[in-house]
């Protein structure tokens, strides 16, 4: 029996907006940066021109050494053109990054980081300044020089704190 | 093809190769676009789906059928005796049945959902598309999806530049 002739491949570079921005939603900050949001130009013109899709940014678990992870976290909060919400990273996260944070975004609501242990509560209270609706902050082995009465003073509105020291 | 139910208001949608299909409003409704089209008044006697061929209308309509509210006319509840769960891991299964079809279809499914505008096609269709890329690099990507590099020369170093991280 003869087999149907294959349907031709479909023109991926050519998905609808929407469809584009329920397939990065899912996929999350990192596989976005790193590959999927630079596949071409139309996932590109998404990628970087909808603010929306970067209000969460989850950074976690991605650290690979050979890239300059602050850079990439700097285009993410970029990318969030000041509606970042939500931040959570690893390991690479500095006093700097929290800076350019502070000086982009004032909407953040939730914060957390693991193994930073170069951040400092200079950052951490920098960001705080600029964040009056933060409600979630977790610093899970992080620096144990971050002075807590600094940082608690910095976020008046933070409704959970988590910190652990393992 | 439907057929008329007392009490139930019926809706005609023509594809633009000439076929028509009679669907209850309720189930035309799950799409937002034919929805605005109603409540703003602009739904003839029969409305026209531009770009989407019978063939995928008609699974569309099949899909809006299944995942239309149970709640009939007469705001009773059609199956009073099976649980929300239950209903909802009777769709799960039926969703992945539905999807099993191939690149160019699912396509063109992604697409009517897009216009069409149901977001539940919408986020069904986009899964296996995002399933297909996750974990891959960027080349992996392109080469799955058969997606060409477009980006002019010159472009390309900027790009390169300024998403360092995706090229390594």
């Amino acid at each position: 029996m003869a087999s149907p002739p294959p349907s031709p491949e479909p023109d991926w570079a050519g998905l609808p907006d929407d469809a584009l921005l329920t397939v990065f939603e899912r996929l999350g900050a990192p596989e976005v940066l790193m590959g999927a949001g630079v596949v071409c130009r139309n996932w590109l013109r998404v990628a970087t021109g909808e603010p929306d899709l970067w209000r969460r940014v989850d950074l976690s678990d991605c650290f690979d050494p050979t890239i300059d992870m602050v850079a990439m976290a700097c285009a993410a909060v970029d990318r969030a053109d000041g509606r970042l919400e939500h931040f959570a990273a690893d390991c690479f996260v500095t006093d700097a990054l929290l800076f350019y944070m502070a000086k982009r975004t004032n909407g953040l609501k939730s914060l957390r980081l693991v193994n930073c242990m170069k951040v400092s509560h200079k950052g951490l209270v920098a960001l705080g300044k600029r964040s009056p609706h933060l409600e979630e902050l977790e610093l899970t082995t992080c620096s144990i020089y971050i002075s807590m009465k600094a940082v608690g003073q910095a976020f008046p509105q933070l409704k959970r704190l988590r910190l652990n020291n393992r | 093809m439907a057929t008329r139910e007392a009490g139930k208001k019926m809706i005609m949608l023509k594809s633009p190769d000439g076929m028509e299909f009679e669907v209850e409003e309720a189930v035309a409704m799950e799409s937002q676009t034919i929805r605005k089209m109603i409540e703003d008044d602009c739904a003839d006697t029969a409305i026209l789906i531009p770009n989407i061929n019978s063939k995928i209308l008609s699974r569309v309509i099949e899909y809006c059928n299944k995942h239309v509210p149970t709640t009939g006319a007469t705001g009773a509840a059609a199956s009073d005796t099976v649980a929300p769960a239950a209903l909802a891991e009777d769709l799960k299964i039926w969703d992945a049945e539905f999807i099993k079809v191939n690149r160019a279809t699912r396509f063109d499914l992604i697409q009517a959902a897009s216009y069409l505008n149901i977001k539940g096609l919408l986020d069904l269709t986009s899964q296996t598309t995002i399933d297909t890329i996750s974990d891959n690099s960027l080349e992996e990507i392109r080469s799955f999806l058969s997606t060409k590099n477009d980006y002019l020369p010159e472009e390309e170093q900027t790009i390169r530049r300024e998403n360092q991280w995706a090229f390594q």
